[in-house]
């Protein structure tokens, strides 16, 4: 829809209509489309039923000038073109005035209740039946004119000779208003070629894990500030970890991780709970009578809090809040959601629940699909969450240095 | 070539996007209502990374469902950097290379034979023929080389009715996926020995340990005196740990209750001066070792009834790493009627030390 612009008109011996617009519904080129005109009458005529002659013409919009009019500059109009008024009744639908080709002007006549200066109203030209009313067709049509006069009778616009409106028959030719003219008023219009936008929406899926800032290499150190060291009198937690997850994949993303638990050089890495070589994960020792601790029950891993003086390696994750993620139960700390003051960097004396699946088996780091640390269902706004690492050691750890390479691996199913 | 393929030109492409982004401005109210995302006939598609790091050789598992029934003559798998769009340049993932790929399982369609014409792009290719959908494809590569920088990657995926990848796709669909550097966690487990001797100990607690002064009374020639007192050992070093004795038998002056070292039981009128680790009945004193470890007294300090006294004898030993083994030490001391009378003291001392 375009608001259209208002122009002075004039005619002589009548007044000016004022407050005059056409509210088009569309401005396409070629479209069909409804009108809508909205003036305030300077004279008032209820006697009779009043009459409103509408002119389009492509040169001016003054009344009882020369018209200039062809398809594609101005509307065209057939019989059949649908009108209803703001207050009363009128005849519908509206009828065409003149021979010229193309029809370029109506008329409206039993306006029942007449016009009253200073009242507004409103006559609407449907579009329908098609093609009855039809915007110019020029690809750059630019702007064009609506000639509007109200006359003292019934059917006084569309009378003709010398009281109706008489319009031009051909393009540049003489228009009259005729003597039953009450008032005259000129409306700009313009139509002009609809906006039409493209825009590319990518498949998306950012994921990042780092330290600092996302494209930082994540390295960590499990241990005292100052020896870098575990000891089996404290536990230790390292929070530093950060991960950025975003995807527009309608069907989800599922963030996977593999690697080993920690593991000193010397032996086989691939389960922690039984060799000498790798520091346990959390949760290796878990019994029912254990309350710190949920054993395993089937696929999910036993999940427990740290105790201090026994072998333990574990990870919870955070997700800040993201409603669409879900942290997978081996790795989601119930008790404080794997976040708060605790749970920082250094010596650990909080009651968060840690997991770490280190199985070959399905479900397990140690298995090629890996463990499944996070997922969604559908797209994931994004978050920014960490990941919380926990050991402790035995006195019997064997000393050494244990280290591990865990790789994430979001996944997104578009 | 299904696609059209660039190498990533900044000067070139800065003021493409520039004007990109002023359209974009201009043209933001709008922009909502027609929003919509390219990808027709190929649902459910995803493209997993065996590893996410920077720059490794791995393996990538691609699954997608043709929804169409048509025929399939071959499928290419284009990797860009800039965008998943079909009718978009490709920007060639810095890095990246596919020459070396192996198509090492599939499933769903499984007569495809892999072609790798540039470093970006799999072709698959079958004799060509109709497939009946819905039908999920599982396509496992072998040795894929990762981009060497991370950040977010796209696969075109396009399935073809030629046996080339020629033509228009008939089915087409964009994928995502991240490449991000592996997390590396690193622990240092030093050597650790913890022990610590007193008259009693908690649990196994050392900083419970309390008192370092035993009284025996007064001693007379028909009954033993005896007392005892607790060690806690626990140590990390991979060859275990040995206690050992040092110290004198009970003297008062030049005078002397003999040590046993024979390992002999508690006997009343006899002047001796023994010890072990172990429970005793005679007299009762004493008990098994306690605690998580393994260690255990050494003969001569590990027969219940029987004592022993040698300086620089080790009483206890772990041949492994051990957890905490609460030690409870007992000594007995007897004395003949010809001991010469006197205040008779010993102080002993207890080494344990780690074999790393």
């Amino acid at each position: 829809m375009l608001a259209t612009q208002v122009l002075p008109g004039s005619a002589s011996a009548t007044g000016q209509v004022t407050a005059r617009k056409i509210v088009m519904s569309t401005s396409a080129p070629s479209a069909q489309a409804t009108y809508a005109l909205t003036f305030t009458p300077a004279t008032t005529y209820t006697t009779t039923a009043g009459s409103l002659a509408i002119d389009f013409c492509s040169d001016t919009p003054l009344a009882g000038q020369t018209c200039a009019f062809s398809a594609a500059t101005v509307p065209t109009v057939a019989s059949g073109v649908t009108v209803a008024v703001s207050s009363g009744t009128v005849t519908s639908p509206a009828t065409t005035l003149g021979s010229g080709t193309p029809l370029h002007t109506l008329g409206v006549t039993n306006i029942s209740a007449g016009f009253t200066s200073g009242t507004p109203i409103t006559l609407t030209f449907n579009a329908t039946p098609a093609s009855s009313l039809t915007n110019p067709s020029g690809a750059s049509p630019g702007s064009f004119y609506a000639r509007i006069v109200t006359y003292n009778s019934a059917a006084g616009a569309t009378s003709g000779g010398a009281t109706g409106y008489v319009p031009a028959n051909s393009t540049g030719g003489a228009t009259t208003i005729g003597s039953g003219a009450l008032d005259t008023g000129g409306i700009a219009l313009a139509v002009t070629s609809n906006i039409t936008i493209t825009s590319k929406v990518y498949e998306t899926l950012t994921f990042c894990v780092y330290t600092g800032s996302c494209g930082t290499a994540p390295n960590l150190t499990l241990g005292s500030a100052t020896t870098q060291a575990l000891d089996p009198s404290n536990a230790y937690v390292n929070s530093a970890t950060a991960y950025q997850l975003a995807t527009n994949a309608g069907t989800g993303v599922n963030v996977t991780m593999t690697g080993t638990t920690l593991c000193r050089p010397g032996g086989t890495c691939t389960t922690g709970n039984t060799n000498s070589f790798t520091i346990s994960s959390v949760g290796s020792y878990c019994t029912a009578a254990n309350p710190n601790c949920t054993p395993n029950t089937g696929s999910v891993a036993a999940v427990a809090t740290s105790q201090t003086g026994s072998e333990e390696f574990g990870m919870c994750a955070w997700k800040n809040g993201s409603a669409a993620l879900t942290v997978a139960t081996t790795y989601n700390d119930t008790v404080n959601s794997c976040t708060g003051a605790p749970l920082t960097t250094g010596i650990y004396t909080g009651s968060s629940v840690f997991g770490f699946n280190d199985s070959a088996s399905a479900g397990g780091t140690n298995n090629a699909a890996g463990s499944q640390v996070m997922s969604s269902s559908g797209a994931v706004a994004p978050v920014t969450g960490s990941l919380s690492f926990m050991g402790n050691i035995a006195s019997a750890t064997e000393p050494g240095i244990y280290t591990t390479t865990l790789n994430m691996v979001a996944t997104g199913t578009f | 070539m299904p696609w059209p393929v660039r190498k990533l030109n900044l000067n070139s492409t800065r003021p493409v996007f520039l004007s990109s982004l002023l359209l974009f401005a201009v043209l933001l109210p709008a922009l909502c209502l027609s929003l919509h995302v390219q990808a027709v006939g190929l649902s459910g598609r995803s493209w997993q990374e065996l590893n996410s790091a920077p720059g490794v050789t791995t393996d990538y598992t691609a699954s997608f469902t043709i929804d169409n029934s048509a025929t399939i003559g071959s499928l290419s798998f284009l990797l860009c950097s800039n965008s998943p769009l079909q009718e978009d340049v490709c920007d060639i993932p810095g890095g990246l290379d596919v020459t070396g790929a192996q198509l090492t399982a599939q499933s769903g369609i499984t007569d495809f034979s892999l072609f790798l014409p540039e470093v970006n792009n799999m072709v698959l290719s079958r004799t060509p023929s109709v497939i009946t959908a819905p039908l999920t494809v599982t396509l496992t590569f072998h040795d894929i080389v990762n981009p060497t920088d991370p950040g977010s990657y796209y696969v075109r995926l396009g399935a073809y009715s030629s046996s080339d990848a020629t033509g228009t796709a008939i089915d087409y669909g964009g994928l995502a996926f991240a490449i991000t550097s592996n997390l590396q966690i690193s622990s240092y487990v030093p050597p650790y020995l913890t022990f610590c001797s007193a008259v009693t100990i908690t649990a196994f607690d050392c900083s419970s340990a309390s008192g370092d002064y035993i009284n025996f009374g007064e001693l007379d020639t028909a009954h033993s005196r005896q007392a005892d007192s607790q060690l806690l050992v626990a140590t990390n070093a991979p060859n275990g740990y040995v206690m050992q004795v040092y110290g004198t038998t009970m003297t008062s002056g030049n005078n002397v209750i003999a040590a046993i070292t024979n390992g002999v039981g508690s006997q009343p009128g006899v002047s001796q001066f023994g010890i072990n680790l172990r429970a005793n009945s005679v007299p009762s004193i004493g008990a098994n070792p306690t605690g998580p470890g393994t260690g255990s007294p050494v003969a001569g300090y590990n027969t219940p009834n029987q004592y022993r006294f040698v300086s620089n004898d080790v009483v206890a030993s772990s041949l492994t790493a051990d957890n905490f083994r609460k030690y409870t030490a007992s000594y007995i001391i007897n004395t003949g009627s010809a001991q010469p009378a006197g205040t008779y003291v010993s102080t002993l001392t207890y080494v344990a030390a780690g074999s790393f």
